[in-house]
């Protein structure tokens, strides 16, 4: 990497965060305005990637198409059909013709609650596979399993009424502190990686030396 | 983990040969249950629960609130109850409610067709009792925007009518113009607790699916004044409401798949102690 | 003029503390500058990532990477996580190319797309073979959609058959769809987020597990510098500090004076 692209972006995201951080605490409109602006511009940029992400996408299954690949081809070639099915009708008609939600609403809608579901299932292999008592931390973890489990659902008060007590004392408790310390370190880690990142120590989002 | 599964294998009684869709067909049979027998499984009420009731049954007449949901369609098996039950206890006292989501764009639809449509068959009156926003898009410094200067960042609503154009809307300016926040979704209750908590002092109560609950818990009862998590508490607030809906059902349908959960657990390790004392 | 006058009420305190985390963090960057700065204790899951690319490359099947949906992109606070896995796809990706493994990168958020085009053109240029660099066979964006994107990358898992999963960012709904596909192909799965949602689900499915910090000092800890592993120490200075406020502040109000507590933090 050449001096100036390494150093110019470094400085930008240095001199825009300290905006946004002085921002944060201190009175100040100008300040304010022209953070609230690069926010702004944020999103802006965010949503102009999806343009590189529908150019990727396209590219990747064109290919597929293309070299006629096995049991994919032809599901690549709906997928694009579909994807600049939407764009089209999205753009062309806007997001609140009955054509678009009408689209929305029989294929999106669907399929995400189907994915969703197949959360279940997995859950059930997963804790049949791992929630095995092979030792005390293990066998600890399975019990608070249970007991919590069951607390979510009525099952445990008719067992016994003590176990709602148990349940809440676990989820108010334990959970609770443990939530809140993951809560700070995440904060602490951000506030970490901001630094080393104003600072320039911090290469990944700049693709590195 | 290779080791037992080779022990188990032995043990004469080897669960992991058996084929996992005989476990996920009896969660289907048992899942959809009772939706055709009345099971009418006892539901005790939860203190957090009755508390988030209490809430919004203390709001005062001609108060504000601001309702900011944001599930989606994938969401709504575990939270539609909830989302109802709320909506239908807000519909019946005479307070006015803004609507919108600030996080979940697919949330706008699922509003308009599962709360405006409590409010329209309550006969409250859109722009007067109600008004929709739909999706604000900009994320958290869209959320703290808002809270500084509502009708800055807001210019029309879901349907495209300029919001000087509605009444209710004449006398909102900011955060301070509201009783009380009622947020449904993660992340969008940590942007209202960021955002209006601190800053405004505004009660935040949160309606959030069951593992969201959990997480947000520690945040109770400092940031957040009560919660309402899962289908179970969607199912209690059906009860507390005295409108029965689709939230008990589900939860009886959950209750059948917890015992099977717990009974699939408990087979397997069976089974693993088995083996290991052959072993 | 009064200090309200120019700084926000209730600010205040945070603000002292955000300026010692930073003066805490730049003092032990030159410490580790000069190499004094204390060591990082072993962080099983980063130490696993060499044996994962490994296993990948003597097997002739791909390695997996993404950072996840986690309900944000880099343009909300979610980035710092997304990040910081950035930071280890890019050590990853240096293995991956200097022995020839193939690496495929799954994308929820379209923004990281040129980061990871960028370091994978560097790594190739550094070993001289940029004329292999295909992005497009690399880089698999699905979609903005938790469950869409889950799908892509349960499908990408399966089809391409891999030998090593890793998912180090921020994750949402799909962490157990994607982790459990990973287990039931028999991926080396090395997983990290911060949040309390997905790590029981990686607990459960994954071998190796980074929990919540862990994930931001990841790039510092693979990449050995020391001058990001000194900032790591700045961090622990932070972490020291609050607890001995969080004790002070408990002793305080367990003693009746929590008005006076939360009247400092307020200021």
């Amino acid at each position: 990497m050449s001096y100036k692209r390494r150093e110019i972006p470094v400085v930008i995201t240095a001199a825009l965060a300290i905006l946004v951080i002085f921002e944060y605490f201190f009175k100040w409109q100008d300040a304010t305005n022209v953070s609230v602006r690069a926010q702004g511009w944020a999103v802006i940029l965010a949503s102009f990637a999806i343009g590189i992400g529908v150019v990727s996408t396209t590219i990747f299954h064109i290919r597929n198409v293309m070299g006629r690949v096995k049991k994919q081809w032809y599901l690549s070639a709906w997928l694009v059909f579909l994807m600049f099915a939407t764009i089209i009708i999205g753009v062309g008609l806007g997001p609140d013709s009955s054509s678009y939600k009408w689209m929305y609403n029989t294929t999106i809608n669907p399929l995400n609650a189907t994915i969703s579901t197949l959360l279940t299932f997995f859950g059930f292999s997963a804790a049949y596979r791992s929630f095995r008592a092979r030792n005390i931390d293990a066998t600890l973890l399975l019990v608070t399993a249970v007991i919590i489990i069951l607390y979510v659902v009525p099952l445990g008060e008719l067992i016994t009424p003590s176990w709602s007590f148990v349940g809440n004392w676990l989820t108010s408790y334990p959970n609770a502190v443990v939530g809140r310390v993951l809560y700070a370190t995440v904060v602490m880690g951000s506030i970490a990686l901001g630094v080393r990142i104003i600072l320039g120590y911090e290469r990944g989002y700049l693709a590195g030396d | 983990m290779t080791n037992e599964k080779k022990v188990e294998e032995k043990s004469g009684l080897s669960l992991p040969k058996l084929d996992e869709r005989v476990i996920y067909w009896a969660l289907v049979v048992l899942l959809l249950l009772p939706f055709f027998v009345n099971m009418g499984i006892p539901l005790p009420l939860s203190p957090m629960t009755q508390e988030f009731y209490d809430y919004v049954d203390r709001l005062k007449p001609d108060s504000v609130i601001l309702y900011s949901v944001d599930f989606g369609p994938g969401s709504l098996p575990e939270i539609e109850g909830s989302i109802v039950a709320v909506s239908k206890q807000i519909a019946s006292k005479p307070i006015k409610v803004v609507i919108i989501s600030v996080w979940e764009p697919t949330a706008a639809p699922v509003n308009e067709e599962k709360i405006v449509s409590v409010f329209k068959a309550a006969g409250k009156t859109y722009g007067v009792d109600y008004v929709n926003f739909g999706f604000l898009p900009g994320g958290e410094g869209a959320v703290a925007r808002l809270a500084d200067d509502f009708k800055g960042i807001l210019k029309v609503d879901y349907y495209g009518n300029s919001i000087e154009d509605l009444p209710m809307m004449q006398n909102i300016k900011d955060a301070t113009s509201f009783t009380m926040v009622i947020d449904g979704g993660f992340p969008s209750w940590l942007y209202m607790r960021q955002n209006w908590v601190p800053k405004y002092n505004i009660p935040l109560i949160s309606i959030e699916a069951a593992g969201s609950a959990v997480e947000v818990r520690s945040m109770y009862p400092f940031s957040l004044k009560a919660i309402l998590g899962g289908a179970r508490a969607g199912a209690e607030y059906e009860v507390l409401i005295k409108s029965p809906g689709v939230a008990k059902k589900g939860l009886d349908s959950v209750t059948f798949g917890v015992i099977l959960f717990v009974g699939t657990i408990a087979l397997g390790n069976v089974i693993y102690v088995r083996s290991r004392r052959k072993k | 003029m009064q200090f309200y006058d120019f700084m926000y009420k209730g600010r205040i305190f945070v603000f002292f503390l955000l300026v010692f985390a930073i003066l805490a963090v730049y003092y032990n960057i030159q410490r580790g500058k000069k190499g004094t700065a204390p060591k990082l204790r072993r962080i099983l899951g980063l130490d696993a990532i060499d044996e994962a690319v490994g296993r990948a490359t003597e097997m002739g099947r791909p390695i997996h990477f993404t950072t996840g949906y986690g309900g944000g992109g880099l343009d909300t606070p979610k980035s710092a996580a997304h990040l910081a896995g950035l930071s280890v796809l890019n050590y990853i990706s240096d293995t991956a190319v200097k022995y020839r493994t193939p690496l495929i990168v799954s994308v929820c958020w379209p923004e990281e797309i040129p980061i990871i085009e960028e370091q994978m053109r560097l790594q190739y240029r550094k070993y001289g073979r940029l004329e292999e660099y295909q992005p497009d066979k690399i880089i698999r964006f699905f979609s903005t959609q938790s469950m869409a994107y889950a799908a892509g990358v349960m499908d990408t898992l399966i089809t391409e058959n891999v030998a090593t999963n890793i998912m180090i960012g921020w994750f949402w709904g799909e962490t157990l769809l994607m982790s459990e596909t990973g287990a039931r192909i028999g991926a080396i799965q090395i997983a990290g987020a911060p949040d309390t949602t997905s790590i029981p689900f990686f607990v459960a499915t994954c071998d190796y597990v980074l929990i919540s910090e862990e994930v931001f000092c990841a790039g510092a800890y693979v990449s050995g510098d020391p001058m990001q592993q000194g900032s790591l120490v700045g961090e622990d200075w932070l972490k020291i500090l609050s607890m001995v406020i969080i004790a002070i502040g408990s002793i305080l109000a367990t003693l009746g004076l929590k008005d006076l507590v939360m009247s400092f933090l307020n200021i």
